[in-house]
Protein backbone atom coordinates (compact mmCIF):
# COMPACT_ATOMS: atom_id res chain seq x y z
CA UNK A 1 0.00 0.00 0.00
CA UNK A 2 2.62 2.48 1.27
CA UNK A 3 4.93 3.56 -1.91
CA UNK A 4 8.26 3.86 -0.06
CA UNK A 5 10.23 1.55 2.59
CA UNK A 6 7.04 0.10 3.51
CA UNK A 7 8.21 -2.04 6.21
CA UNK A 8 10.42 1.11 7.98
CA UNK A 9 8.65 1.33 11.38
CA UNK A 10 9.74 4.53 12.63
CA UNK A 11 6.16 6.26 14.22
CA UNK A 12 3.40 3.86 15.59
CA UNK A 13 0.48 3.71 13.70
CA UNK A 14 -1.31 5.97 16.09
CA UNK A 15 1.12 9.23 15.59
CA UNK A 16 -1.04 11.58 13.88
CA UNK A 17 0.11 13.39 10.72
CA UNK A 18 0.51 16.83 12.59
CA UNK A 19 2.23 14.73 15.29
CA UNK A 20 4.63 13.13 12.81
CA UNK A 21 5.21 16.62 11.21
CA UNK A 22 6.36 18.33 14.31
CA UNK A 23 8.55 15.73 15.09
CA UNK A 24 10.22 15.58 12.26
CA UNK A 25 10.32 19.87 12.62
CA UNK A 26 12.20 19.71 15.74
CA UNK A 27 14.62 16.88 15.28
CA UNK A 28 15.63 18.61 11.42
CA UNK A 29 15.47 15.14 10.38
CA UNK A 30 14.55 14.37 6.69
CA UNK A 31 12.38 11.57 5.21
CA UNK A 32 9.07 11.16 3.87
CA UNK A 33 5.19 11.09 5.48
CA UNK A 34 2.95 9.26 3.22
CA UNK A 35 -0.81 9.81 4.20
CA UNK A 36 -3.91 8.18 2.81
CA UNK A 37 -7.16 10.07 3.70
CA UNK A 38 -10.35 9.21 4.04
CA UNK A 39 -10.97 9.81 0.52
CA UNK A 40 -8.29 7.74 -0.44
CA UNK A 41 -6.25 10.18 -1.94
CA UNK A 42 -2.68 9.33 -1.27
CA UNK A 43 -0.37 11.64 -1.12
CA UNK A 44 3.27 12.24 -0.31
CA UNK A 45 5.62 14.82 1.60
CA UNK A 46 9.20 15.03 1.02
CA UNK A 47 10.80 16.45 3.84
CA UNK A 48 14.19 17.85 4.17
CA UNK A 49 15.88 18.63 7.50
CA UNK A 50 12.64 19.44 9.24
CA UNK A 51 10.91 21.37 5.94
CA UNK A 52 8.67 20.58 3.74
CA UNK A 53 10.02 20.26 0.50
CA UNK A 54 7.25 19.66 -1.87
CA UNK A 55 4.22 17.45 -1.91
CA UNK A 56 3.40 14.44 -4.40
CA UNK A 57 -0.03 13.62 -5.10
CA UNK A 58 -0.04 9.56 -6.22
CA UNK A 59 -2.69 9.43 -8.93
CA UNK A 60 -5.14 6.39 -9.15
CA UNK A 61 -6.32 5.70 -5.70
CA UNK A 62 -9.56 3.54 -5.89
CA UNK A 63 -11.98 5.50 -3.49
CA UNK A 64 -13.60 1.97 -2.81
CA UNK A 65 -10.97 1.00 -0.30
CA UNK A 66 -10.50 4.19 1.46
CA UNK A 67 -9.73 4.00 5.16
CA UNK A 68 -12.28 5.63 7.96
CA UNK A 69 -9.90 7.46 8.83
CA UNK A 70 -7.05 9.16 7.42
CA UNK A 71 -3.75 6.89 7.82
CA UNK A 72 0.01 7.82 7.74
CA UNK A 73 3.41 6.51 7.31
CA UNK A 74 6.44 8.22 7.91
CA UNK A 75 10.10 6.87 7.43
CA UNK A 76 13.28 9.08 8.66
CA UNK A 77 15.66 8.51 6.33
CA UNK A 78 19.43 9.21 5.82
CA UNK A 79 20.62 11.62 3.76
CA UNK A 80 21.26 9.31 0.73
CA UNK A 81 18.28 7.68 1.09
CA UNK A 82 16.45 11.31 0.88
CA UNK A 83 18.18 12.18 -1.96
CA UNK A 84 17.12 8.92 -3.94
CA UNK A 85 13.78 9.16 -3.21
CA UNK A 86 13.24 12.11 -4.05
CA UNK A 87 15.23 11.63 -7.71
CA UNK A 88 12.58 8.64 -6.97
CA UNK A 89 9.40 11.47 -7.11
CA UNK A 90 10.94 13.44 -9.93
CA UNK A 91 11.64 10.64 -12.39
CA UNK A 92 9.21 8.43 -14.24
CA UNK A 93 8.50 4.76 -15.08
CA UNK A 94 9.79 3.49 -17.75
CA UNK A 95 10.33 -0.95 -18.06
CA UNK A 96 9.49 -2.83 -15.11
CA UNK A 97 10.63 -6.38 -14.99
CA UNK A 98 9.78 -9.04 -12.77
CA UNK A 99 13.05 -10.90 -11.99
CA UNK A 100 12.69 -14.63 -10.85
CA UNK A 101 16.11 -15.22 -9.57
CA UNK A 102 19.85 -14.54 -9.54
CA UNK A 103 20.65 -14.94 -12.89
CA UNK A 104 17.62 -12.85 -14.54
CA UNK A 105 18.86 -10.26 -12.06
CA UNK A 106 22.27 -10.56 -13.41
CA UNK A 107 21.29 -10.65 -16.75
CA UNK A 108 19.60 -7.34 -16.33
CA UNK A 109 22.28 -5.83 -15.05
CA UNK A 110 24.38 -7.07 -18.14
CA UNK A 111 21.62 -5.50 -20.18
CA UNK A 112 22.28 -1.80 -18.36
CA UNK A 113 25.51 -2.03 -18.70
CA UNK A 114 25.61 -2.72 -22.34
CA UNK A 115 22.85 0.15 -22.58
CA UNK A 116 25.11 2.51 -20.78
CA UNK A 117 22.08 3.10 -18.96
CA UNK A 118 21.18 6.00 -16.79
CA UNK A 119 18.30 6.40 -14.17
CA UNK A 120 17.36 4.83 -11.44
CA UNK A 121 16.46 1.09 -9.94
CA UNK A 122 13.41 0.34 -8.12
CA UNK A 123 13.52 -2.86 -6.68
CA UNK A 124 10.51 -4.01 -4.71
CA UNK A 125 9.53 -6.94 -2.57
CA UNK A 126 7.04 -7.91 -0.44
CA UNK A 127 8.92 -7.16 2.75
CA UNK A 128 11.74 -4.75 0.94
CA UNK A 129 12.16 -2.00 -0.85
CA UNK A 130 15.34 -0.52 -2.84
CA UNK A 131 16.38 2.59 -4.94
CA UNK A 132 19.99 2.23 -6.99
CA UNK A 133 21.45 4.71 -9.20
CA UNK A 134 22.96 3.99 -12.52
CA UNK A 135 25.25 5.89 -14.50
CA UNK A 136 26.33 4.84 -17.85
CA UNK A 137 25.41 1.69 -16.94
CA UNK A 138 27.51 1.20 -13.74
CA UNK A 139 25.68 0.69 -10.50
CA UNK A 140 26.73 3.53 -8.04
CA UNK A 141 28.41 2.26 -5.39
CA UNK A 142 27.53 5.60 -2.90
CA UNK A 143 24.05 5.92 -4.43
CA UNK A 144 22.36 2.72 -3.05
CA UNK A 145 19.78 2.47 -0.43
CA UNK A 146 17.91 -0.92 0.64
CA UNK A 147 15.50 -1.24 3.01
CA UNK A 148 14.22 -4.72 4.66
CA UNK A 149 12.96 -5.38 7.56
CA UNK A 150 16.51 -5.54 9.25
CA UNK A 151 16.83 -1.68 8.59
CA UNK A 152 18.19 0.44 6.02
CA UNK A 153 21.64 -1.05 4.28
CA UNK A 154 23.75 0.37 1.33
CA UNK A 155 24.21 -3.15 0.41
CA UNK A 156 21.72 -4.42 -2.48
CA UNK A 157 21.09 -7.92 -0.40
CA UNK A 158 19.26 -8.79 -3.47
CA UNK A 159 20.14 -13.15 -3.39
CA UNK A 160 17.69 -13.51 -0.40
CA UNK A 161 15.10 -11.65 -2.08
CA UNK A 162 13.78 -13.23 -5.02
CA UNK A 163 11.37 -12.77 -6.84
CA UNK A 164 11.17 -9.11 -7.15
CA UNK A 165 9.86 -6.28 -9.00
CA UNK A 166 12.52 -4.19 -10.59
CA UNK A 167 11.40 -0.67 -12.21
CA UNK A 168 13.78 1.48 -14.62
CA UNK A 169 13.10 4.99 -13.25
CA UNK A 170 13.95 7.34 -15.93
CA UNK A 171 15.27 10.67 -14.20
CA UNK A 172 13.60 13.96 -15.33
CA UNK A 173 16.74 16.31 -16.58
CA UNK A 174 14.47 19.40 -15.64
CA UNK A 175 14.17 18.45 -11.90
CA UNK A 176 15.90 20.26 -9.17
CA UNK A 177 16.53 16.43 -7.91
CA UNK A 178 18.41 15.69 -11.06
CA UNK A 179 19.87 18.85 -11.04
CA UNK A 180 21.46 18.78 -7.45
CA UNK A 181 22.45 15.08 -8.70
CA UNK A 182 24.75 16.76 -11.20
CA UNK A 183 26.35 19.23 -9.41
CA UNK A 184 27.35 16.73 -6.63
CA UNK A 185 28.40 14.08 -9.06
CA UNK A 186 30.59 17.42 -10.77
CA UNK A 187 31.80 18.89 -7.45
CA UNK A 188 32.83 15.93 -5.93
CA UNK A 189 34.87 14.15 -8.81
CA UNK A 190 36.28 18.09 -9.28
CA UNK A 191 37.10 17.98 -5.72
CA UNK A 192 38.82 14.35 -6.26
CA UNK A 193 40.89 15.00 -9.36
CA UNK A 194 41.44 17.91 -7.27
CA UNK A 195 42.56 16.99 -4.50
CA UNK A 196 44.90 13.99 -5.73
CA UNK A 197 46.83 17.00 -7.80
CA UNK A 198 47.55 18.79 -4.62
CA UNK A 199 48.94 15.76 -3.28
CA UNK A 200 51.39 14.95 -5.59
CA UNK A 201 52.42 18.95 -5.41
CA UNK A 202 52.45 19.57 -1.50
CA UNK A 203 52.24 15.59 -0.20
CA UNK A 204 49.86 13.95 1.78
CA UNK A 205 50.63 14.84 5.12
CA UNK A 206 49.95 18.56 4.49
CA UNK A 207 46.85 18.01 2.44
CA UNK A 208 45.39 16.07 5.41
CA UNK A 209 46.14 19.06 7.66
CA UNK A 210 44.15 21.35 4.93
CA UNK A 211 41.32 18.98 4.95
CA UNK A 212 41.09 18.96 9.06
CA UNK A 213 41.21 22.79 8.73
CA UNK A 214 38.93 22.91 5.85
CA UNK A 215 36.56 20.16 7.85
CA UNK A 216 36.44 22.47 10.88
CA UNK A 217 36.02 25.83 8.93
CA UNK A 218 32.67 24.34 7.28
CA UNK A 219 31.62 22.55 10.75
CA UNK A 220 29.23 25.34 12.11
CA UNK A 221 27.24 24.70 8.78
CA UNK A 222 26.10 20.89 9.70
CA UNK A 223 26.55 20.16 5.99
CA UNK A 224 27.27 16.16 5.56
CA UNK A 225 30.28 17.30 4.00
CA UNK A 226 33.71 16.25 4.92
CA UNK A 227 36.99 16.41 3.23
CA UNK A 228 38.74 12.73 3.77
CA UNK A 229 41.86 10.71 2.56
CA UNK A 230 42.12 13.05 -0.66
CA UNK A 231 38.23 13.29 -1.65
CA UNK A 232 35.40 14.66 -1.04
CA UNK A 233 32.61 13.36 0.62
CA UNK A 234 29.21 14.93 0.43
CA UNK A 235 26.05 12.85 1.94
CA UNK A 236 24.14 16.23 2.35
CA UNK A 237 20.94 15.97 1.45
CA UNK A 238 20.46 19.46 -0.68
CA UNK A 239 16.60 20.90 -1.19
CA UNK A 240 17.72 22.87 -3.96
CA UNK A 241 20.35 23.42 -6.81
CA UNK A 242 21.09 27.15 -4.85
CA UNK A 243 21.61 25.33 -1.15
CA UNK A 244 23.58 22.55 -2.73
CA UNK A 245 26.19 25.53 -4.81
CA UNK A 246 26.52 27.72 -2.09
CA UNK A 247 27.71 24.85 0.12
CA UNK A 248 30.13 23.73 -2.73
CA UNK A 249 31.34 27.50 -3.79
CA UNK A 250 32.16 27.77 0.47
CA UNK A 251 34.16 24.45 0.26
CA UNK A 252 35.97 25.19 -2.82
CA UNK A 253 36.72 28.89 -1.70
CA UNK A 254 38.39 27.36 1.17
CA UNK A 255 40.15 25.00 -0.38
CA UNK A 256 41.56 27.86 -3.05
CA UNK A 257 42.29 29.78 -0.19
CA UNK A 258 44.41 27.33 1.23
CA UNK A 259 46.00 26.38 -2.18
CA UNK A 260 46.88 30.50 -2.66
CA UNK A 261 48.58 30.26 0.91
CA UNK A 262 50.50 26.92 0.12
CA UNK A 263 51.45 27.24 -3.54
CA UNK A 264 50.53 31.02 -4.78
CA UNK A 265 47.49 31.50 -6.91
CA UNK A 266 48.78 30.90 -10.53
CA UNK A 267 49.89 27.35 -9.73
CA UNK A 268 46.41 27.27 -7.79
CA UNK A 269 44.63 28.36 -10.76
CA UNK A 270 46.66 26.26 -13.13
CA UNK A 271 45.51 23.06 -10.62
CA UNK A 272 41.91 24.05 -10.72
CA UNK A 273 41.81 24.57 -14.72
CA UNK A 274 43.46 21.02 -15.11
CA UNK A 275 41.12 18.88 -12.64
CA UNK A 276 37.77 20.88 -13.83
CA UNK A 277 38.34 19.75 -17.67
CA UNK A 278 38.57 16.44 -17.06
CA UNK A 279 35.13 16.86 -15.67
CA UNK A 280 31.95 15.17 -18.44
CA UNK A 281 30.88 17.91 -20.14
CA UNK A 282 27.46 17.23 -18.74
CA UNK A 283 28.88 17.86 -15.08
CA UNK A 284 30.84 20.85 -16.11
CA UNK A 285 27.47 22.77 -17.71
CA UNK A 286 26.11 22.08 -13.82
CA UNK A 287 28.69 23.78 -12.07
CA UNK A 288 29.33 25.99 -14.76
CA UNK A 289 25.41 27.41 -14.60
CA UNK A 290 26.23 27.94 -10.58
CA UNK A 291 29.37 29.71 -11.45
CA UNK A 292 31.30 27.14 -9.61
CA UNK A 293 33.91 27.53 -11.74
CA UNK A 294 37.53 27.62 -11.25
CA UNK A 295 37.96 31.50 -11.94
CA UNK A 296 35.90 31.89 -8.99
CA UNK A 297 37.81 30.23 -6.44
CA UNK A 298 41.74 31.97 -6.88
CA UNK A 299 42.89 35.38 -5.91
CA UNK B 1 70.38 39.27 14.79
CA UNK B 2 73.17 36.38 12.85
CA UNK B 3 73.44 38.71 10.11
CA UNK B 4 73.48 41.75 12.25
CA UNK B 5 76.20 40.22 13.89
CA UNK B 6 78.23 38.67 11.13
CA UNK B 7 78.42 42.35 9.17
CA UNK B 8 79.27 44.01 12.61
CA UNK B 9 81.87 41.64 12.82
CA UNK B 10 82.74 42.08 9.21
CA UNK B 11 82.91 45.54 9.42
CA UNK B 12 84.73 45.89 12.55
CA UNK B 13 87.12 43.29 12.77
CA UNK B 14 87.24 42.96 16.73
CA UNK B 15 89.76 40.07 16.81
CA UNK B 16 92.21 40.65 14.02
CA UNK B 17 91.72 39.26 10.70
CA UNK B 18 92.07 35.56 11.34
CA UNK B 19 90.04 35.22 14.33
CA UNK B 20 87.56 37.71 13.10
CA UNK B 21 87.46 35.14 9.70
CA UNK B 22 86.66 31.97 11.64
CA UNK B 23 84.13 33.24 13.37
CA UNK B 24 82.26 34.40 10.91
CA UNK B 25 82.67 31.20 9.52
CA UNK B 26 81.50 29.40 12.40
CA UNK B 27 78.18 31.65 12.38
CA UNK B 28 77.71 30.81 8.93
CA UNK B 29 78.76 27.18 9.12
CA UNK B 30 75.41 27.21 11.90
CA UNK B 31 72.79 29.08 9.19
CA UNK B 32 74.30 26.30 6.32
CA UNK B 33 73.64 23.41 9.28
CA UNK B 34 70.41 24.75 10.44
CA UNK B 35 69.07 24.88 6.91
CA UNK B 36 70.55 21.17 5.63
CA UNK B 37 69.33 20.03 8.54
CA UNK B 38 66.01 21.35 9.20
CA UNK B 39 65.68 20.35 5.11
CA UNK B 40 66.38 17.43 6.01
CA UNK B 41 63.68 17.38 8.64
CA UNK B 42 60.86 18.62 6.32
CA UNK B 43 61.76 15.99 3.48
CA UNK B 44 60.84 13.32 6.63
CA UNK B 45 56.93 14.68 5.86
CA UNK B 46 57.09 13.13 2.80
CA UNK B 47 56.67 9.25 2.11
CA UNK B 48 59.15 7.71 -0.12
CA UNK B 49 56.29 6.95 -2.76
CA UNK B 50 55.47 10.84 -3.37
CA UNK B 51 56.30 12.93 -5.64
CA UNK B 52 57.42 15.99 -3.11
CA UNK B 53 59.69 13.61 -1.06
CA UNK B 54 62.15 13.48 -4.24
CA UNK B 55 62.46 17.38 -4.53
CA UNK B 56 63.09 17.90 -0.97
CA UNK B 57 65.79 14.92 -0.76
CA UNK B 58 67.93 16.16 -3.58
CA UNK B 59 67.61 19.88 -1.84
CA UNK B 60 68.59 18.62 1.60
CA UNK B 61 71.53 16.90 0.24
CA UNK B 62 72.66 19.50 -1.79
CA UNK B 63 72.47 21.58 1.20
CA UNK B 64 74.38 19.10 3.18
CA UNK B 65 77.26 19.02 0.24
CA UNK B 66 77.28 22.60 0.98
CA UNK B 67 77.80 21.81 4.64
CA UNK B 68 80.54 19.88 3.79
CA UNK B 69 82.21 22.32 1.25
CA UNK B 70 81.99 25.02 4.24
CA UNK B 71 83.84 22.63 6.62
CA UNK B 72 86.18 21.90 4.29
CA UNK B 73 86.49 25.44 3.48
CA UNK B 74 87.16 26.13 6.98
CA UNK B 75 89.53 23.71 7.82
CA UNK B 76 91.81 24.58 4.23
CA UNK B 77 91.78 28.53 5.53
CA UNK B 78 93.21 26.98 8.71
CA UNK B 79 96.34 25.35 6.61
CA UNK B 80 96.78 27.60 3.91
CA UNK B 81 96.49 30.96 6.00
CA UNK B 82 99.65 32.57 5.01
CA UNK B 83 99.99 29.93 1.80
CA UNK B 84 98.83 29.35 -1.35
CA UNK B 85 95.78 27.51 -1.55
CA UNK B 86 95.77 24.56 -4.30
CA UNK B 87 94.09 25.14 -7.56
CA UNK B 88 91.56 22.06 -7.07
CA UNK B 89 90.16 21.63 -3.74
CA UNK B 90 87.67 19.28 -2.33
CA UNK B 91 85.59 22.83 -1.27
CA UNK B 92 85.12 22.77 -4.84
CA UNK B 93 83.84 19.82 -5.41
CA UNK B 94 81.01 20.04 -2.72
CA UNK B 95 79.92 23.19 -3.41
CA UNK B 96 79.62 21.56 -7.47
CA UNK B 97 78.19 18.55 -6.38
CA UNK B 98 75.49 20.27 -3.95
CA UNK B 99 75.18 22.91 -7.20
CA UNK B 100 74.07 19.95 -9.10
CA UNK B 101 71.92 18.26 -6.48
CA UNK B 102 69.76 21.11 -5.99
CA UNK B 103 69.54 21.53 -9.78
CA UNK B 104 67.87 18.31 -10.06
CA UNK B 105 65.28 19.56 -6.85
CA UNK B 106 64.43 22.44 -9.06
CA UNK B 107 64.01 20.29 -11.75
CA UNK B 108 61.80 17.87 -10.45
CA UNK B 109 59.86 21.16 -8.73
CA UNK B 110 59.28 21.67 -12.39
CA UNK B 111 58.12 18.42 -13.19
CA UNK B 112 55.68 18.38 -10.48
CA UNK B 113 54.15 21.71 -12.49
CA UNK B 114 54.44 21.00 -16.01
CA UNK B 115 55.70 17.71 -16.80
CA UNK B 116 53.31 15.66 -14.80
CA UNK B 117 52.41 12.88 -17.44
CA UNK B 118 56.20 12.81 -19.46
CA UNK B 119 58.08 10.05 -18.56
CA UNK B 120 61.39 11.71 -20.37
CA UNK B 121 62.84 11.29 -16.56
CA UNK B 122 65.99 13.16 -15.66
CA UNK B 123 67.38 13.45 -19.37
CA UNK B 124 66.57 16.50 -19.83
CA UNK B 125 68.28 17.29 -16.44
CA UNK B 126 71.30 15.79 -17.56
CA UNK B 127 70.96 17.39 -20.93
CA UNK B 128 70.95 21.03 -18.89
CA UNK B 129 73.53 19.89 -16.86
CA UNK B 130 75.91 18.98 -20.08
CA UNK B 131 74.97 22.70 -21.14
CA UNK B 132 76.65 23.87 -18.17
CA UNK B 133 79.55 22.40 -18.43
CA UNK B 134 79.76 23.15 -22.44
CA UNK B 135 78.94 26.90 -21.15
CA UNK B 136 81.95 27.16 -18.09
CA UNK B 137 84.27 25.04 -20.93
CA UNK B 138 83.75 28.20 -23.71
CA UNK B 139 83.73 30.78 -20.78
CA UNK B 140 87.48 29.35 -19.42
CA UNK B 141 88.47 29.13 -23.08
CA UNK B 142 87.34 32.78 -23.73
CA UNK B 143 88.83 33.87 -20.47
CA UNK B 144 92.70 32.02 -21.78
CA UNK B 145 92.41 34.11 -25.44
CA UNK B 146 91.46 37.43 -24.00
CA UNK B 147 94.10 37.29 -20.77
CA UNK B 148 91.43 37.62 -18.47
CA UNK B 149 92.27 34.76 -16.53
CA UNK B 150 96.33 35.19 -17.00
CA UNK B 151 97.95 33.00 -14.40
CA UNK B 152 95.39 29.99 -14.09
CA UNK B 153 95.08 26.78 -15.67
CA UNK B 154 92.25 25.86 -18.06
CA UNK B 155 90.65 23.56 -15.30
CA UNK B 156 91.08 26.09 -12.41
CA UNK B 157 89.46 28.51 -14.95
CA UNK B 158 86.94 26.05 -16.06
CA UNK B 159 85.78 25.26 -12.08
CA UNK B 160 85.53 29.04 -11.41
CA UNK B 161 82.77 29.61 -14.49
CA UNK B 162 81.03 26.95 -13.56
CA UNK B 163 79.51 28.57 -10.18
CA UNK B 164 78.71 31.64 -12.09
CA UNK B 165 76.93 29.39 -14.74
CA UNK B 166 75.36 27.09 -12.45
CA UNK B 167 74.41 30.04 -10.62
CA UNK B 168 72.89 31.61 -13.22
CA UNK B 169 70.71 28.49 -13.98
CA UNK B 170 69.74 27.65 -10.81
CA UNK B 171 69.15 31.78 -9.83
CA UNK B 172 67.10 31.83 -12.99
CA UNK B 173 65.47 28.55 -12.40
CA UNK B 174 64.34 29.96 -8.47
CA UNK B 175 63.32 32.90 -9.91
CA UNK B 176 60.44 31.55 -12.82
CA UNK B 177 59.53 29.23 -9.86
CA UNK B 178 58.86 32.50 -7.66
CA UNK B 179 56.85 33.81 -10.23
CA UNK B 180 54.64 30.72 -10.35
CA UNK B 181 53.99 30.36 -6.71
CA UNK B 182 53.20 33.90 -6.14
CA UNK B 183 52.93 34.96 -2.58
CA UNK B 184 52.74 31.07 -1.92
CA UNK B 185 54.83 29.50 0.88
CA UNK B 186 56.08 26.69 -0.40
CA UNK B 187 58.38 29.39 -2.95
CA UNK B 188 60.28 29.86 0.53
CA UNK B 189 63.14 27.68 0.69
CA UNK B 190 63.57 28.56 -3.05
CA UNK B 191 64.60 31.76 -1.99
CA UNK B 192 67.72 31.33 -0.58
CA UNK B 193 69.01 30.51 -4.14
CA UNK B 194 67.87 33.36 -5.55
CA UNK B 195 69.85 35.00 -2.57
CA UNK B 196 72.95 32.65 -3.17
CA UNK B 197 73.15 33.66 -6.89
CA UNK B 198 72.84 37.51 -5.72
CA UNK B 199 76.04 36.66 -3.66
CA UNK B 200 77.91 35.31 -6.02
CA UNK B 201 76.89 37.85 -8.66
CA UNK B 202 79.10 40.15 -6.38
CA UNK B 203 81.87 37.76 -6.14
CA UNK B 204 81.92 37.18 -9.54
CA UNK B 205 82.12 40.99 -10.01
CA UNK B 206 85.56 41.14 -7.95
CA UNK B 207 87.13 38.58 -9.35
CA UNK B 208 86.58 40.04 -12.98
CA UNK B 209 88.13 42.97 -11.71
CA UNK B 210 85.37 44.85 -11.33
CA UNK B 211 86.31 46.52 -7.94
CA UNK B 212 88.78 48.43 -9.92
CA UNK B 213 86.09 50.57 -11.80
CA UNK B 214 84.30 51.23 -8.72
CA UNK B 215 85.39 54.24 -6.25
CA UNK B 216 87.05 52.75 -3.03
CA UNK B 217 84.39 53.68 -0.22
CA UNK B 218 81.93 51.77 -2.44
CA UNK B 219 84.04 48.61 -1.84
CA UNK B 220 83.13 48.14 1.69
CA UNK B 221 79.66 48.70 1.43
CA UNK B 222 79.42 45.86 -1.18
CA UNK B 223 81.82 43.57 0.53
CA UNK B 224 78.64 43.90 3.59
CA UNK B 225 76.29 43.13 0.75
CA UNK B 226 77.93 40.36 -0.34
CA UNK B 227 78.01 38.83 3.48
CA UNK B 228 74.20 39.83 4.05
CA UNK B 229 72.80 37.46 0.49
CA UNK B 230 75.22 34.84 1.55
CA UNK B 231 74.55 34.49 5.14
CA UNK B 232 70.72 35.53 4.38
CA UNK B 233 70.60 32.45 2.07
CA UNK B 234 70.81 30.16 4.41
CA UNK B 235 68.52 31.35 7.24
CA UNK B 236 65.95 32.10 4.61
CA UNK B 237 66.10 28.73 3.51
CA UNK B 238 66.08 27.28 7.79
CA UNK B 239 63.22 29.70 8.28
CA UNK B 240 61.40 28.36 5.25
CA UNK B 241 61.73 24.83 6.11
CA UNK B 242 61.03 25.53 9.85
CA UNK B 243 57.86 27.37 8.70
CA UNK B 244 56.61 24.51 6.68
CA UNK B 245 57.46 21.91 8.42
CA UNK B 246 55.24 23.45 11.29
CA UNK B 247 52.33 24.02 8.91
CA UNK B 248 52.64 20.49 7.88
CA UNK B 249 52.01 19.67 11.23
CA UNK B 250 49.31 22.51 12.27
CA UNK B 251 47.88 23.61 9.29
CA UNK B 252 48.58 27.16 7.76
CA UNK B 253 45.90 28.89 10.63
CA UNK B 254 47.97 27.55 13.68
CA UNK B 255 50.79 29.75 12.50
CA UNK B 256 49.20 33.13 12.07
CA UNK B 257 46.23 35.02 13.03
CA UNK B 258 44.64 35.55 9.19
CA UNK B 259 41.23 35.04 8.97
CA UNK B 260 40.01 31.18 8.49
CA UNK B 261 40.03 29.83 4.80
CA UNK B 262 37.31 30.74 3.33
CA UNK B 263 36.40 34.18 5.25
CA UNK B 264 32.83 34.29 4.60
CA UNK B 265 30.37 33.91 7.29
CA UNK B 266 29.22 31.49 8.86
CA UNK B 267 25.34 30.80 9.50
Amino acid sequence: MWRFFATANHFPESTSFHEVEARFRTQKSSGVIEKIDNAGLHSIQLISSGALLKTYDLPGQPSSSAPALTRTHAVILEDTAARLTWLALESHSAEKNSIPDKTHWDALLVHLRARRWNGLLEIQHEDSHGLLLFKLGSLQSDEIVFQTSAGFSKDPIIQAQFPIEATLLELGHDSQAYQCLMLRKGITAWADHLLVRCQEMIGRRMLHTIERELNHAIEPWNWNIALKDDALHDEHFFGNTQEAAQAYREVFMGIGNQLNFFIGSNITQRILNESFELLPTEERNALGAQRLIPAAFTL
Amino acid sequence: MLIVLSLLLYHFQPFGDFWTDKVLDGLILFAAVAAAGLATKFRSQFHSDEPPHRVWSMFALGLWFWVAGEVSGIIYDLIYWYAEYPDLMITDLCWLVGYAFIGLALYYQYRLIFGRNNKRGTRYYLALFLLALTAAALLANAAIQTEIGFGYGWFMLFITFLYPVFDVMNGLGALYLAYLFGRGHWIRPWWGLILFALSDSINVFYWLGGYNYLPEVLQPPLDLLDLFFYSASYLVMAIAFLSLFYMSQYGASGLSNRPGPSGNNHP
